[in-house]
């Protein structure tokens, strides 16, 4: 129970000048962060707060650093200055072992073998992330995204939104961890797809988990309570 | 907010669940590669017409074979190995399976020791399997047979374990194979040395050779996993 960290701060709004109070569980905090590619900064002096509870898209243009941003928020990628905490603290060496139990990546490739099922992949990607499944919450998970009746198949032979959402039904079983990383989810999903991946978002947000993803659009209009971070 | 209590303490992972996991992971690469199994097969038969071609471009001189059998499928079943080692790490990097092995919450070098071991079992023990057969042409008795499988056994993990840091050092480098074979094959000499020279010596010879050979197999499943571990890391992180 250490672990728990609930903060209230005030911040000003910089357009309207506005006092807030946010109130949350503290999880991302990033300070100053600075991300480079060879000698190129991509991102400088970024400061930020993931609290429990909300959900951020990281937005820009083409090669503006979203994916590797995200990739640093996951410890993929070096920072090239500041420093990431996770719920207060900093995240040196070891420390990330700790966020990646209660974290869940998930790439712009989808992380599956194409010659096995889905819900083979599915339960391999659970122990890998140290989440114990019953078969049946598996297959609970992938009829409540619709790819009930092609389990069975190889994902290979899914088309590529049906790859990306046999992969995101792992966000769908029960013990999900509290923060969400999701490089591009929206990519390839038709409309009731992302319908209800959304739905899944705001649910666990509304637990008190948090996600961040990144997208290029306007997705997500009717999101209520959607925080953008433009690069 | 009773849910964010609930995360809030990070679920405390046994050992247990650490060895369900791994089983999980061995299952499943097992079966993944197991359903390619035509790349498992051009290995196997790779190293078959490798060892066959000898005699026949040696000549049938009986003595001569005998001496060079061994070296032959040992040179044979090295570069066998090296040649299936790539696609293992491949693959998983490009469908982004070393990422989450990365961020699992498992010790890397651990799951690292298990996707090598799946290697082990599919792409070498058949290699050892096959060798009674190939001593055939080469006149090889049953004593001698007998070391040289022994001396593949103790020596294909080590070779593996060598070839898995190289392989995931090369990860995203074009004509990564041949810089493999660049890097592993100056390694494996200690192997060769051993493996193929205890066959038909004294008996206490034989014991020196394979004891050393065990030896370094220790080493090597206790240390390399890490060199893996680490490689794949920086693979991962570029």
């Amino acid at each position: 129970m250490s672990r728990i960290c609930l903060v209230s701060f005030k911040v000003v709004c910089y357009k309207c000048q506005k006092q807030l109070t946010l109130t949350g569980y503290l999880m991302l905090s990033l300070i100053d962060v600075g991300l480079r590619r060879g000698h190129r900064w991509l991102v400088r002096g970024l400061a930020l707060q993931v609290l429990g509870g909300q959900t951020w898209q990281i937005e820009g243009a083409n090669g503006a650093g979203k994916t590797t941003l995200l990739r640093a928020l996951a410890g993929l990628f070096p920072l090239g200055q500041g420093q990431i905490l996770w719920r207060g603290r900093a995240l040196v060496g070891d420390g990330w072992q700790a966020v990646h139990q209660e974290m869940a990546w998930m790439g712009h490739t989808p992380a599956q073998k194409a010659n096995l099922d889905a819900p083979t992949n599915l339960t391999m990607a659970c122990a890998l992330a140290g989440q114990t499944v019953a078969t049946s919450s598996v297959q609970a998970a992938l009829e409540g995204c619709g790819l009930g009746r092609l389990a069975r198949r190889p994902v290979g032979q899914l088309s590529q939104g049906q790859r990306r959402l046999a992969a995101l039904a792992r966000l769908a079983l029960p013990g999900a961890p509290a923060l969400w990383l999701l490089d591009e989810p929206f990519v390839a999903l038709d409309e009731k797809a992302c319908q209800w991946l959304q739905q899944l978002m705001q649910r666990h947000v509304q637990g008190g988990g948090a996600v961040v993803f990144t997208a290029h659009g306007h997705v997500g209009e009717a999101y209520h309570g959607l925080r953008r971070l433009a690069l | 907010m009773t849910a964010s209590v609930v995360w809030a303490g990070a679920p405390t992972r046994g050992a247990r669940s650490a060895w369900r996991a791994l089983a999980v992971v061995w299952r499943a690469t097992m079966l993944s590669q197991w359903r390619q199994r035509a790349d498992l097969a051009a290995a196997w038969c790779f190293f078959l017409v490798v060892v066959a071609l000898f005699p026949l471009a040696v000549g049938p001189e009986p003595q001569l074979l005998q001496r060079m059998g061994p070296g032959v499928i040992w040179v044979a079943a090295v570069l066998a190995t090296l040649g299936s080692l790539p696609r293992w790490f491949q693959d998983d990097w490009q469908d982004g399976t070393l990422e989450q092995m990365v961020l699992s919450p498992y010790p890397l070098p651990l799951l690292m020791l298990v996707k090598v071991a799946t290697h082990g079992a599919l792409a070498l023990l058949p290699l050892v399997a096959l060798c009674p057969v190939l001593a055939l042409p080469y006149g090889l008795g049953a004593e001698a047979l007998g070391v040289l499988m022994a001396g593949l056994v103790l020596g294909l993990p080590v070779l593996s374990l060598l070839g898995a840091v190289a392989a995931a050092l090369v990860l995203g480098v074009r004509s990564g194979a041949v810089l493999l074979a660049l890097l592993v094959l100056p390694l494996t000499v200690p192997l060769l040395v051993l493996g193929a020279g205890a066959v038909g010596q004294p008996a206490e010879v034989v014991t020196a050779h394979l004891s050393l050979m065990a030896a370094m197999a220790l080493l090597a499943v206790v240390g390399l996993p890490w060199a893996v571990a680490s490689a794949v890391r920086l693979a991962v992180e570029g």
